[in-house]
């Protein structure tokens, strides 16, 4: 593919799709261009859907810092990142001893851990907050973080991730004398770079935008996560409505930073010399 | 020792397949027990309160299976759940052709315009919720919005969109695929990465076209990846609630009143905790069917 | 694969089954200790008192309130104001997002026990809080001379079976604003029947202005803003005396047959923002006349809403041939947990706010907000007010007209709602849409055996 390039037809070709990427990314950018434009318009015209806006005002976004959004928006990035941090390593480890370690029950384990994900969150919003509330986690982070730590999406994809690398790898390293949780930390979990970083792009955003169960536990403002902090503006009349597009901006431009440093590392690959 | 002795139900108990097992257990122990405490408990509980009545308040009041025998013939139950099915279908099929097809394409862009394409479409994903609503109900807006004036360049009249109860649900899936398709087409993009370039030189010289080349190298090797994308994303689209409660209340006319919606109205507005608990383990008993069926046509991804 | 299947099953319900017991047993054994602690609780607060004044250990009462913007400061500084006047009393107020205030937050906080002490209601969910006995009887601390200062038909909302469970604090009423410059550009007359109304839905619907904005999403405020119509051709829901379902009949099926009408002359299925309570659309010209309540002036009023240009107008609510004016008659109202630790401290705060000051309410109808208040001495004290702008309107056509917000349960709220949805977005019959939503309503009545 790549000595394509050399010659014309391989040259208009990829101009071609370059431009078809960029009309594609377009569909994909208009709505975000209308929140950031939204985001710079006063609170009156916001809602006028003016592609360019017929005055520009940064009344929105100074609402927003004037109000103590730093707190909301630490408080945001310590859950985000604890949560991020501990499921990465709990669910690898259990990804990789349900696609790699036989053992009793594998099958059944598999089935019980992927059926927590078909249940619909409004049914065990009130069970578990009484649970919670038990364990004395009413009102504070413990209470949000560790909730949002097992989840079967994590271990789902490691485990189907797992299972594409070759057992040739797995067999030379036990030759070579390794322990199966040598296997593990050397040979799966580097070769993960790429599920890694995506899961944990995933879950820091679930996390950072997660509103509905930071607001049940929560009885207190400072400690207010930002989705809650921009929720608790919309209210029946006198919403500022140029601040909370200015708040969506400021809860994205971390993410899309982040996403942006990270995402070649998802996309490098394996690189299949690894089975020298 | 294969497992295949296990198969046969003789148990050979050695001092190394209780160390295997016991090693298995361990690194599982932590996310079993994250998931007992954060999901089987309260499911318990769940189930408990769906064969009561409960308004949360006074006590609860046991009536056994009766919540189950009313949803049976509760018609607007099961008409909640024929939308959830038709909205699956439409979300899936666009999430998971789409989010391949740009990955495919993306894979055969060189160069550093990749890396930025690439960010580019995963924009739609960072945005919550409460932004995501506002931004398309602007976008979608039946006088002013931007997707009305566009269809207007062609000619095409106004429509409701979410105002019209047959377009309503298609534009809550398209909006909801629109976040998550620049995700999935990177998790495709990963695996199609790993595929060795060797294999297509190789076909390439056998006079494989385009098509050939997808069918029989780049989709077998996506089979693992391919049964996640499809599980997640059909039991995360029986569950579709957040954008339904904000952006349209389950109408117009009831038209996006899904399973959920439908389950959180029992039990946070009526508050009938025990119907909709009950209501709720039909559709899980429903995605655990769905679920089982997936996994044994794909065999779980498994390779024999 | 059956025999995976069936272990699965088997585990998944044991272990459910297993930590379920564990955890309802411990709640059940709560329930009953609470019981038994409410007992003993009348000899034990007695001698709590004392020892709370030994040890001057402040009463600690939670007011969730959801308010945002002017009128949050406003709950707010009730706390602090109170706080001050009490030292052993401290009232913490917390803000609650408004969208999930009434569903998911009080229902798990309550269900948990963990509910705050003081809480607002809207009529639309105030049976549901009666009739489950989470509602403090407030008999007590309405004496004859407070209950002479309010309004009886506010009282009368707030009472069941001669107890009364709430404090009112506002009325809010609905009317028909409009932009005086746009109607006068196309030569309409503000719209005083139902069929001028359409009309002018029609003329004014222009390019990308809307005619008229009513409410399309489904709930409680698309009722209660269609009540009136069906009230004015003299229908009703259900028939107070019998309690059956009346929701059949001309009255109904002309007031389903105008907001279908409605939709189609013009106004939108669809809007930018979340409801249309907020005046916002028709102030910026999106609309050209907007159904809204009393709550607007003060949005209208405030220099800093970013359209003071637009020149808005107010007539009462256009009614139909033979028909009676009316217009709906809303507003939340204080209530008290009565599973509280601290009720009687609780209600004290509750009374003091609203029903013993003049001062505070009357801030929050005329500076806060505009509204109308339900006791007649803070309507004395700010008479003027009454007539100042359009204010005016609401004072002098609209307020006598008003019939105060049923309080159907939300079963029926949510049968009245489909029946409005089929006729407005699919094209149903009004007829055949109006005795569904009676059959329903019927249905549910059969086996409601609450108190309305």
């Amino acid at each position: 593919m790549k000595g394509n390039f050399k010659n014309k037809n391989g040259q208009i070709l990829y101009c071609v799709k370059i431009l078809g990427g960029i009309i594609l990314g377009c569909f994909f950018l208009i709505p975000i261009y209308m929140l950031l434009v939204s985001s710079i318009k006063p609170t009156g015209e916001v809602f006028d859907l003016r592609f360019i806006p017929k005055t520009i005002s940064l009344s929105g976004y100074s609402l927003i810092l004037k109000q103590n959004f730093l707190r909301y928006f630490l408080n945001s990035l310590f859950i985000s990142t604890t949560v991020t941090i501990v499921a990465l390593a709990f669910h690898s480890m259990a990804g990789y001893a349900l696609a790699r370690l036989n053992f009793v029950g594998r099958n059944v384990v598999f089935i019980l851990i992927l059926s927590t994900l078909m249940i619909p969150f409004s049914v065990i919003l009130v069970p578990l907050f009484i649970l919670v509330k038990k364990f004395g986690w009413l009102n504070t982070f413990k209470g949000i973080i560790i909730p949002a730590i097992p989840h079967a999406y994590g271990i789902f994809l490691f485990r189907q991730f797992f299972l594409t690398i070759p057992k040739e790898l797995e067999e030379a390293a036990t030759i070579d004398g390794c322990s199966p949780f040598g296997i593990f930390i050397r040979i799966f979990l580097p070769l993960s770079k790429p599920i890694i970083i995506t899961l944990a792009v995933a879950f820091f955003i679930a996390n950072w935008n997660n509103y509905m169960w930071p607001m049940i536990v929560n009885q207190s403002q400072d400690k207010w996560v930002l989705q809650v902090a921009l929720a608790n503006y919309i209210g029946r009349t006198g919403t500022p409505w140029d601040a909370i597009m200015a708040g969506g901006v400021i809860t994205i431009i971390p993410i899309v930073i982040l996403f942006f440093i990270l995402q070649r590392y998802i996309v490098e690959g394996i690189k299949m010399s690894g089975i020298k | 020792m294969s497992s295949k002795c296990f198969a046969r139900g003789k148990f050979f108990i050695t001092k190394k397949r209780v160390g295997k097992n016991l090693f298995a257990y361990l690194m599982l122990a932590p996310d079993i027990i994250g998931l007992v405490l954060i999901f089987f408990i309260p499911m318990g509980i769940a189930l408990y309160v769906s064969l009561n009545e409960w308004n949360g308040i006074s006590p609860m009041n046991f009536i056994g299976l009766k919540n189950y025998a009313t949803l049976m013939s509760d018609s607007l139950w099961w008409h909640s759940v024929g939308i959830t099915i038709v909205y699956t279908l439409i979300f899936v099929s666009m999430v998971y052709c789409l989010s391949l097809l740009i990955a495919v394409f993306l894979n055969s862009i060189t160069g550093k315009i990749q890396g930025f394409l690439r960010t580019v479409y995963f924009v739609p994903f960072t945005i919550s919720t409460i932004v995501l609503s506002i931004i398309w109900l602007f976008m979608l807006d039946p006088r002013r919005g931007l997707v009305n004036k566009f269809l207007h360049i062609f000619g095409i009249p106004a429509q409701s969109f979410l105002g019209n109860p047959k377009q309503a649900l298609f534009c809550i899936a398209f909006m909801t695929a629109w976040t998550l398709i620049g995700y999935y087409s990177i998790i495709f993009l990963a695996v199609l990465k790993d595929i060795p370039v060797i294999y297509y030189e190789a076909a390439k010289l056998d006079g494989a076209n385009t098509f050939q080349l997808f069918k029989s190298i780049t989709f077998p090797m996506l089979k693992e990846v391919n049964v996640f994308v499809l599980i997640v994303t059909t039991i995360a689209s029986f569950q579709v609630f957040d954008q339904v409660k904000v952006m349209t209340s389950g109408g117009p006319a009831g038209a996006t009143n899904v399973a959920v919606f439908y389950i959180y109205t029992n039990a946070f507005d009526y508050l009938k905790l025990g119907y909709s608990s009950a209501l709720a383990f039909m559709l899980f008993i429903i995605m655990f069917g769905f679920s089982i069926v997936l996994l044994k046509i794909t065999k779980g991804g498994e390779r024999e | 694969m059956k025999k995976i299947l069936m272990w699965s099953l088997v585990l998944l319900i044991s272990i459910s089954m297993i930590g379920a017991f564990s955890i309802t047993g411990c709640k059940e054994e709560k329930a009953a200790a609470t019981e038994e602690e409410v007992a003993p609780a009348e000899e034990e607060s007695a001698e709590e008192a004392e020892e709370t004044k030994q040890i001057a250990e402040k009463t600690e009462i939670t007011f969730w309130y959801f308010h945002s913007g002017a009128e949050g400061e406003y709950m707010a500084a009730l706390a602090d104001k109170y706080n001050e006047i009490n030292p052993n009393v401290e009232v913490r107020a917390v803000s609650i997002p408004q969208a999930d205030y009434m569903g998911v937050k009080l229902t798990t906080a309550f269900a948990a026990e963990v509910g705050p002490d003081v809480f607002f209601m809207s009529p639309g969910d105030f049976l549901k809080y009666v009739n489950s006995g989470l509602a403090l009887d407030l008999s007590p601390y309405f004496t004859d001379e407070i209950k002479a200062d309010f309004l009886q038909s506010a009282l009368d909302a707030v009472t069941v079976n001669d107890k009364i469970y709430g404090v009112p604090f506002e009325i809010e009423l609905l009317g028909l604003y409009y932009n005086k410059d746009m109607l006068a550009a196309a030569n309409v007359q503000p719209p005083k029947t139902w069929d001028e109304l359409i009309e002018a839905t029609k003329t004014l619907t222009k390019g990308e202005v809307s005619g008229l904005l009513i409410e399309p999403n489904k709930g409680y405020y698309q009722n209660f803003t269609w009540y009136p119509f069906l009230w004015q051709g003299g229908g009703d829901v259900i028939d107070a005396a019998t309690k059956e379902g009346i929701f059949e009949g001309p009255a109904v099926e002309n007031a389903l047959k105008l907001w279908g009408d409605l939709v189609k002359a013009g106004a939108p299925a669809k809007i930018t923002i979340p409801g249309t309570w907020d005046i916002g659309l028709l102030g910026q010209g999106n609309v050209a006349m907007q159904i809204c309540g009393t709550w607007a002036i003060a949005v209208i009023e405030d220099p800093e809403n970013g359209w003071s240009e637009t020149n808005i107008g107010l007539v009462p609510l256009p009614i139909p041939e033979g028909g009676e004016a009316a217009t709906d008659a809303g507003g939340w109202k204080f209530m008290v947990n009565a599973h509280s630790r601290n009720v009687d401290a609780a209600a004290k705060f509750v009374m003091w706010a609203f029903a013993e000051n003049i001062d505070l309410p009357l801030e929050w109808c005329t500076v806060t907000k505009f509204a109308y208040s339900p006791r007649q001495s803070v309507i004395e004290s700010g008479k003027d007010i009454y007539s100042k702008g359009l204010r005016k309107v609401f004072t002098d056509e609209i307020y006598d007209t008003a019939i105060g917000e049923p309080r159907y349960p939300s079963e029926i709220v949510s049968a009245v709602g489909d029946a409005l949805q089929e006729v407005m977005f699919a094209n149903a019959d009004p007829k055949v849409a109006a005795k569904k939503a009676n059959d329903i309503i019927n249905e549910f009545m059969k086996s409601f055996s609450g108190s309305m």
